[in-house]
């Protein structure tokens, strides 16, 4: 760490801003903003107005919470998708145990059942109120696009509707909770059994997929385990079984997980340096084999590669809420993070808290960074505007970033990858038809909402901290007046016209906001 | 500025109104490149490149059936004796979905004619056996499993960055290369930005993309927000100007055959738009879910499983688009190639599927001129045994030989050009490919040493401007001022094979030349206009 104490004293020595260090000045609109803007899908004007003021420390305190609002006794508490979705715990039959007809109608059935899903995670992100509950959607995505399913998978095989649901809802308990549980958690889900075609694996074949995956892909990273590792962990993942479809065995119920111990391989198995040894006839039972080998094994894994796990979460995190390209000096905060993490047995809470309420997070180089995902470029659209689009899942698909169907098992690539000639027109188009749209009353109520409208400038200023992500220089106030300021309207007439709601001024704002989305700038935050 | 200073400088910067030069006007002038500016050699080749994601099972795609141990190995995803398609008597054995309800007979029509190179063999030392790892070393052609290398560049990325040297504020007219994914692959990235654009589909491209030419400014500044909002910036103004372009070749182009569902799909478009005059070098396309780890096939239905199905969509697609391209005289141009990031294992994996494995097969397609058909590389050889599921002492072929002979004799690299995009000097030449000779261009023009005709001369006016085409070909006819002035078209874009009388009137008296370009080739004629 020679030259990160280096770097640290070159810094400080300038009053410059480079560590955890908690920031503790109260926040103005553009910190609050960056704040709500990564920790949400995107803040309302009066969300951060209620806010502003208070240090980012009483903020993440609320929007955080303690993590155990639903854990480990309060799940009743998750938002219930029984209200809006009949199927809920019900199964359906397996389309592949039909004839051909009846089973076209069964597929659509599953794909029916899944946008249903889709469109109920869509609602819980629209409607999250940021001044009365926890920020919960953001955060639970986050770990969706680390643990990522896809619905289509291998071809032509679907996930069913309930156990997307049951994976959803366990990511959302587990939001704050400890990484280690979650990959626990997981590796039993019956949604991640049938995606990583782990629910087919028996003793005489081991497939070596989910093994892999595990190591590459949700906690470690390459480099850190050797192919006899992943043959040798694929020994112990062998026999889990899921239960889907009516008619499935389901001796734990439907949706769950069983152990097929026929199917399980009993031999000794060796991973890293963890003896797992052979298993007695009595001993291949589901508790036995799910403490003493599954279990075993992730608190093995999360112990034996502490520090790479750590560094590799921390990463995500930081790439998901701060700055999806890290260079040099951002992986020594990642460091940082790591070591926050290790120091709390792997739980997230901590770590987020650390992040969130940083002088290095609110650091003007952080500001305005982060190119928008399509969630929250869509969200985000319908949040500012009070008004949704006709399909948020259509739009998402157009964006490419279709809930619970990522390109592959890696999920996201992410970053740049959001903006390709493709998608970029497509997002134009979205945001400028729904401004178009907004009828007098509506534009009215956002002005409503703008807190400064005495003058055209600092409601000028309001309006770009809303689509933009930070102050811009005069020249972007030079232009964007002429479109506010036109057909008669003026500074001096400005309040008169606000007062009188006149239609002068609704058709300029609305003129104005459309050129608004129009920007390059609107894709940042 | 370092993004460091810059941390240090701005921490307090949070005023309103914050005031400062940060826009640049001069960086908003877009210049467009022709093609000729960029500098790719004397001429107008373009590549294809397939992307089989996933892992392609090369041992169940070119067969070993004659290895006694094929059988034992994979007896529950083995392709039987009956089923397999041999080359003639020799020991090549194709997987049936190849052959089987293909237009001409699929990839064996197209090994008979010798527009085929079946390269088995193909890989690195020591493959990585992550997709995703792997599948960057194929993109950027360099091969580490460091995993604290990152590769963050494609082999044609830096190539093609290295010819553009003022991108983005100089970009080529025509998008330099397409990706039909919708988004970018790493092959095409590069540290100037993405070396192409993603296309989806071409009528709501032109209809959104022309609205998106951005009115603010791009931004001077290191800083992320200022960077970050500069890509955003050259997206939007590509969008702009590529959603005409392509709208224009889609519309100008045709198919002559029918094309199958699926990836063949993505050939049609492409065929299109060559046909229609669009002048971009690079195709890329993908087919994904090789990663066959269940329910690959089975041995008594082997046209059963995913893996068949892929296969057939492969073959239907390079032979449909070869017919086409026949047929519309442009096939000479087009060189392909298919990459995979590994191959499978020896073993069946008893899922009915295999894991994953090391070097598989790669197939190059194109005129019989410019590729060397048939079996190259080092069929599968089951018999020295297997160790960790793969082959022992296999010599592997390495994959960027093969991209080798694309830069040279399709992109017009040199050797240091080669260097520059490997930093390696044992990539070479693997010779699947060959340097169309440049007599071939100058044959498309009949009648040497009077290849243009332009009566009559001195004229008044009025003119017939006379040539025979002996190939279908993309030509340029334009008239010139000598004094620079009055540049007119008179004809461009693919023109199929046939003697050419064109009327012409020039209404301005002076000196003038009409200049014929065919490829690379220029002819011209002085005229005088009294």
């Amino acid at each position: 760490m020679k030259r990160r104490e280096l770097l640290t004293k070159a810094i400080s020595s300038n009053k410059g801003i480079l560590s955890l260090d908690k920031e503790t000045r109260p926040l103005d609109e553009v910190k609050v903003n960056h704040l709500l803007r990564r920790l949400s899908f995107q803040p309302t004007i009066a969300e951060v107005n209620f806010y502003v003021g208070k240090t980012a420390e009483e903020i993440v305190d609320f929007l955080l919470g303690d993590g155990l609002d639903y854990l480990p006794e309060n799940e009743n508490r998750l938002p219930d998708g029984k209200n809006s979705m009949s199927f809920i715990g019900s199964p359906m039959q397996n389309p592949r145990s039909v004839p051909l007809p009846l089973r076209n109608t069964l597929e659509a059935e599953l794909n029916n059942r899944y946008s249903q899903v889709v469109d109920w995670i869509i609602g819980l992100a629209r409607k999250e109120d940021l001044q009365t509950s926890r920020a919960v959607e953001k955060l639970t995505h986050f770990l969706m696009s680390v643990w990522c399913i896809e619905f289509d998978y291998d071809g032509d095989y679907q996930i069913p509707a309930n156990s997307l649901y049951l994976n959803n809802q366990r990511l959302r308990k587990h939001r704050l909770g400890s990484y280690k549980e979650i990959a626990k958690e997981m590796t039993l889900d019956g949604a991640f059994l049938l995606y990583q075609s782990a629910h087919l694996s028996r003793k005489e074949a081991p497939n070596e997929n989910y093994a892999r995956e595990l190591l590459e892909l949700f906690t470690m990273g390459i480099g850190h385990y050797s192919e006899g590792d992943i043959q040798e962990l694929s020994k112990i993942m062998t026999g889990w079984r899921t239960s889907p479809f009516l008619g499935d065995s389901h001796r734990n119920g439907y949706f769950q997980t069983w152990l097929d111990s026929e199917a399980h391989y009993t031999g000794s198995k060796r991973v890293m340096s963890m003896d797992f040894p052979a298993l007695t006839e009595q001993e291949n039972n589901e508790f036995f084999v799910k403490t003493h080998e599954i279990d075993r094994l992730i608190d093995g894994l999360f112990d034996i590669r502490k520090n790479e796990i750590s560094r590799f979460v921390s990463s995500k995190i930081f790439r998901y809420f701060v700055y999806s390209s890290p260079d040099d000096l951002d992986f020594d905060v990642i460091e940082e993070l790591a070591q926050v993490m290790r120091d709390n047995d792997f739980n997230l809470l901590p770590v987020y808290k650390k992040l969130f309420t940083s002088k290095f997070f609110f650091n003007e180089a952080n500001i305005g960074s982060q190119i928008k995902t399509p969630l929250e470029f869509v969200f985000g659209l319908e949040r500012i505007f009070n008004k949704n689009l006709s399909s948020a899942r259509q739009a998402l698909s157009n964006l490419e970033q279709v809930i619970y169907n990522p390109p592959n098992v890696s999920g996201w690539p992410g970053y740049r990858t959001w903006i390709s000639t493709t998608t970029y027109p497509y997002r134009v188009n979205y945001a400028v038809t729904l401004a178009e749209s907004l009828t007098k009353n509506e534009v009215m109520n956002l002005l409503e909402q703008v807190f400064n409208k005495q003058n055209p400038t600092e409601f000028l200023r309001e309006i770009f901290l809303m689509f933009f992500p930070k102050d811009l220089e005069t020249q972007y106030y030079n232009r964007y007046m002429t479109i506010l300021l036109k057909d008669g309207l003026n500074q001096d007439n400005w309040s008169q016209n606000v007062i009188n709601k006149t239609d002068l001024i609704s058709n300029n704002i609305k003129d104005l906001l459309v050129e608004v989305v129009k920007s390059p700038l609107f894709h940042l935050c | 500025m370092k993004r460091r200073d810059f941390i240090v400088n701005t921490g307090l910067a949070t005023g309103a109104l914050v005031s400062a030069p940060y826009i640049s006007k001069g960086k908003d002038i877009v210049k467009f490149m022709s093609n000729q500016q960029l500098g790719f050699g004397d001429n107008d080749s373009i590549i294809i490149i397939i992307e089989l994601f996933g892992g392609n099972d090369g041992i169940n795609t070119i067969i070993p059936i004659e290895d006694r141990h094929y059988s034992d190995y994979r007896s529950n995803i083995e392709i039987l004796p009956q089923f397999a398609k041999r080359w003639g008597n020799s020991s090549l054995y194709m997987h049936p979905a190849l052959v089987e309800n293909q237009l001409n007979n699929g990839f064996m029509g197209l090994l008979e004619a010798g527009r085929l190179s079946v390269i088995e063999g193909v890989g690195y030392q020591n493959p990585n056996l992550s997709h995703f790892r792997s599948q960057e070393i194929w993109h950027s052609g360099i091969i580490s499993n460091d995993p604290n290398v990152r590769l963050t560049e494609g082999w044609l990325g830096r190539y093609i960055a290295n010819k553009l040297t003022n991108f983005p504020f100089e970009i080529p007219e025509h998008p330099i290369a397409i990706s039909l994914e919708g988004t970018i692959p790493l092959l095409l990235k590069s540290k100037k930005g993405h070396m192409g654009i993603a296309l989806n589909n071409i009528n709501s491209f032109y209809e959104l993309g022309s609205k998106t030419n951005p009115t603010d400014p791009a931004r001077d500044g290191s800083d992320n927000f200022s960077v970050e909002h500069n890509f955003i910036h050259s997206i939007a103004r590509q969008s702009a100007q590529y959603s005409s372009e392509i709208k224009k070749a889609f519309d100008n182009g045709k198919n002559e055959v029918d094309y199958s569902a699926g990836l063949a799909q993505k050939f049609k478009t492409i065929a299109r738009l060559i046909s229609g005059g669009l002048n971009t070098k690079v195709y890329y396309v993908g087919l994904s879910n090789f990663d066959s780890h269940v329910q690959q096939t089975s041995p008594l239905e082997p046209m059963s499983g995913q893996h068949p199905r892929l296969l057939s969509q492969l073959s239907s697609a390079i032979s449909q688009f070869t017919e086409d391209a026949l047929i519309q005289g442009f096939y000479k141009r087009v060189t392909g190639m298919t990459i995979s990031e590994f191959g499978r294992r020896v073993y069946d994996n008893g899922s009915r599927g295999s894991d994953h494995g090391a070097a598989s097969v790669m197939f190059v397609f194109g005129h019989n001129d410019g590729i060397k058909g048939g079996h190259l590389g080092n069929p599968t050889d089951l018999s020295n045994g297997v160790r960790g599921g793969n082959l022992v002492s296999r010599v592997e072929e390495d994959f960027r030989n093969i991209y080798t002979d694309f830069l040279k004799f399709r992109l017009g690299a040199d050797n240091n050009d080669v260097y520059d995009v490997f930093k390696d000097n044992f990539v070479t030449e693997f010779g699947v490919l060959t340097q169309y000779m440049s007599s071939v261009e100058e044959n498309i023009i009949a009648n040497p040493g009077n290849e243009l005709g332009v009566y009559p001369n001195p004229t008044t006016g009025p003119i017939n401007i006379q040539f025979e085409l002996k190939q279908t070909s993309s030509i340029s006819l334009k008239a010139f001022s000598l004094n620079g002035e009055i540049e007119l078209t008179i004809r461009e874009g693919l023109t199929p094979a046939g003697i050419y009388n064109i009327p012409f009137t020039i209404t301005h008296r002076g000196f003038y030349t009409i200049s014929l370009k065919v490829g690379m080739k220029r002819y011209s004629h002085k005229l005088i206009v009294v």
